[in-house]
């Protein structure tokens, strides 16, 4: 993997950190969910609840250097092995459904309403198709300029609405009952898709492959506290009106002559979405790489995409179902699977041939 | 074979010129101002459009007036369409300006109409009819810069004339929301003069649950802004009784408010500083040196801000029961147990709030000061 295109660890901290602010910007507020202080308290909380779950797999990838999971799987368990591309390849469309369907939203409820849903799909898809197609390493490069774009955004965005931030919209979170806390722990720490995509990718980077986790943890978190919070802040109670609150303070954010900028921020959005559907195509289509017969195996991201796309557009006609995927998401089991449970398992058990070896 | 593909790809982003149907500006009705009444059931829909050319021998060359009426106001924006012709765009609305009938009724139907639509903006300024808002939107539209547009411009500046308040889309949907809190709006009047047209600020209406409770005038909201912190760079003019005055002009003025539980009930302590400076003396404490008179502008300053504040405040909390100010927010942040228990009852009971204001003003004598 290392081979086909290598990529530095801090060109996946970036790409892991937009697809992560991604989710966060097309995620719809639960009208009944936490405060804002409450989910900025627990987020830290959660990336350190990440690295501890992350353990078993980190230490079965010591065990076997420079190899993936999919290559240790295929080792130690031999065809059983097919279980683990399989599983990833599943995880991967769930997430480029779910992301597909969210982006088309986000884009027909507040800038085109009159657009048909599958317009947007079916481009985005046929971009982030080609990005994944080139490889890790210019979609990384691409990252990197919209990492410099998000933070000028970002930048902006705070100093223009700083004067209007009333901190006493943060409430403490004694008034969030342990339920609703333990909910969101879960949906932080088990609902952080990121994590998946981050033992996939692991060995294709060159060096320094444990500073990843902690670079776009602490990254993610402090940028994702410092969002949530501010927009809480700007927006008090109006934000409960709103289906995407960063989205509403990006149109009442101006500075000077730099009026009405919504359109640009959509503009990096559209970007943002773009790397995170371009990283997850390549988590499925090399997991289907190994699934299919090896001429066939080159077509593997276009038929991911495809796949991906048609499955997204139908999702967007049956919402009972899309919702139905992000309760999925949200309760963890996906990710509890991939990173958690079946490490565990090729840690635990290995195949006839491993274990004559 | 690299140059004739780049080319190629550049030919084809020409393509890719947007999403939807293109819209020419000449197809375009371009929204100034939206007043919205009701009257008998009916909504009635007044738009001011920006229409730069006008017909020949038009005295309402810059803007017109459209007006359509309708059972609900989607119903009316529709008939708006068909009498234009353009394509209306709300995009560019710059004042929301909404009947008294609209407001004894409630305001929330018509702020979640224009909240929901896509175009409108949350920044827009949300105005009360002293009347109706088809009076305060009426031609004649002859002169160089729209009343809308200097209406905009006299609300932006609010902060520095302390005479009116402002309030946005973004701040009343919100305030819709949240039960514990009410809102105020400028109220809005044509002032009709013949040769120089254009809409006055006539005082600040205050709603309750969406609906208008009470008003202040315009000599009373600088209490308003002080109890908000939102006073700007203003000139404060204080009178001695034999004529003397003087204007002292505020560089900086902040208001901390912090919320206790005093006898089973909400207390806010309201902490207001300032500093001014002296702008101009007009035979003020004669005798007296510089600094003494400082000394004196800074207690009458003093004696001044906390008389405005106390009676916005005594007007709000016992006279018309509205926390207009969003003083139930830091109440909900400092005493979260008090809160959980009576957030309910909170609205109901706001007579039964107390305050206490503190102001600390300070005058610079430093500087190019006036003579001695």
């Amino acid at each position: 993997m290392k081979g086909e295109s290598a990529i530095s660890s801090w060109q996946l901290t970036v790409l892991l950190f937009l697809s992560r602010i991604t989710y966060f910007f097309l995620a719809e507020p639960q009208p009944e969910g936490p405060q804002a202080l409450t989910a900025a308290i627990w987020m830290p909380v959660s990336i350190l609840a990440s690295f501890l779950l992350l353990l078993p797999a980190c230490l079965l990838m010591r065990k076997h250097k420079g190899k993936g999971l999919l290559d240790i799987a295929g080792e130690r368990w031999g065809k059983l092995g097919f279980v683990f591309p399989a599983a990833f390849l599943l995880f991967a469309v769930c997430v480029l459904v779910q992301t597909a369907c969210s982006f088309s939203y986000f884009l027909t409820s507040t800038t085109y309403p009159q657009s048909s849903p599958w317009l947007f799909i079916l481009l985005i898809f046929a971009v982030a198709g080609y990005a994944a197609s080139m490889g890790y390493e210019p979609t990384a490069r691409f990252g990197a300029f919209v990492f410099v774009a998000l933070a000028a955004s970002l930048l902006f965005v705070c100093v223009s609405l700083w004067p209007q931030a009333q901190w006493e919209f943060l409430r403490p979170p004694v008034y969030d009952g342990w339920q609703s806390q333990l909910r969101l722990f879960v949906h932080l720490t088990l609902g952080n898709v990121e994590m998946a995509a981050l033992l996939f990718l692991l060995p294709a980077v060159g060096k320094n492959k444990g500073g990843v986790f902690w670079r776009w943890g602490l990254l993610s978190a402090a940028v994702l506290d410092g969002i949530i919070l501010f927009a809480a802040a700007v927006l008090g109670d109006y934000a409960q009106t709103q289906r995407f609150p960063f989205y509403a303070v990006t149109k009442i954010a101006q500075l000077s002559i730099f009026q009405r900028l919504d359109s640009l921020h959509t503009a990096l959005w559209v970007f943002m979405t773009l790397v995170r559907l371009a990283l997850f195509l390549e988590v499925g289509g090399k997991s289907l790489a190994r699934l299919l017969p090896q001429k066939a195996s080159r077509y593997a991201v276009s038929i991911c995409a495809a796949v991906s796309a048609l499955l997204a557009g139908c999702f967007t006609r049956w919402p009972n179902a899309l919702e139905g995927l992000g309760w999925l998401f949200a309760g963890g089991g996906p990710v509890l699977l991939l990173t958690v449970l079946l490490p565990l398992l090729l840690l635990g058990f290995k195949g006839k041939k491993e274990a004559g070896r | 074979m690299k140059k004739q593909k780049i080319l190629l790809m550049a030919l084809l982003v020409m393509l890719f010129t947007g999403c939807m149907r293109s819209v020419q500006l000449n197809e375009r009705a371009i929204v100034q101002a939206i007043g919205l009444d009701k009257e008998n059931g009916q909504y009635t829909l007044t738009l001011q459009i920006f229409d730069p050319e006008g017909e020949e021998g038009d005295e309402t060359a810059g803007g017109k007036i459209l007006r359509a009426q309708g059972k609900t106001i989607s119903q009316a924006m529709r008939k708006a369409n068909l009498q234009q012709g353009q394509e209306i765009f709300l995009g560019h609305t710059k004042l929301l300006i909404l009947g008294e009938a609209i407001a004894q009724e409630g305001v929330g139907t018509a702020i979640d109409y224009f909240g929901a639509n896509p175009q409108f903006r949350p920044t827009v300024d949300v105005l009360l009819a002293e009347t109706k808002a088809e009076e305060v939107l009426k031609e004649p539209l002859d002169s160089t810069i729209l009343p809308v547009l200097s209406a905009k411009m006299m609300l932006e500046g609010y902060r520095d004339s302390a005479e009116l308040v402002r309030t946005q889309l973004q701040g009343l949907t919100g305030s819709l929301k949240n039960p514990a809190v009410g809102s105020y709006l400028p109220v809005a009047a044509f002032s009709g003069e013949e040769k120089n047209p254009g809409i006055g600020i006539v005082g600040a209406a205050v709603l309750r649950d969406g609906k208008k409770v009470g008003g202040f005038l315009p000599s009373e909201t600088r209490g308003i802004l002080w109890a908000g912190g939102q006073v700007g760079k203003l000139q404060m003019t204080l009178e001695e009784e034999n004529g003397g005055a003087v204007t002292l002009e505020v560089v900086d003025a902040s208001t901390r408010v912090s919320a206790q539980i005093r006898d089973g009930n909400p207390f806010y302590e309201v902490f207001i500083r300032i500093q001014s400076n002296v702008s101009e003396e007009m035979a003020f404490a004669q005798g007296f040196s510089f600094s003494q008179r400082c000394e004196r502008y800074e207690e009458e300053q003093k004696r001044l801000v906390e008389r405005e504040t106390l009676h916005a405040l005594e007007r709000f909390f016992h006279e018309l029961s509205c926390d207009a100010l969003g003083y139930a927010n830091i109440l909900a942040q400092q005493q979260p147990a008090y809160w959980k228990e009576h957030q309910t009852s909170y609205a109901t009971s706001l007579n039964k709030v107390d305050f206490r204001v503190t102001v600390e003003a300070s005058v610079n004598r430093g500087g190019c000061a006036l003579a001695e």
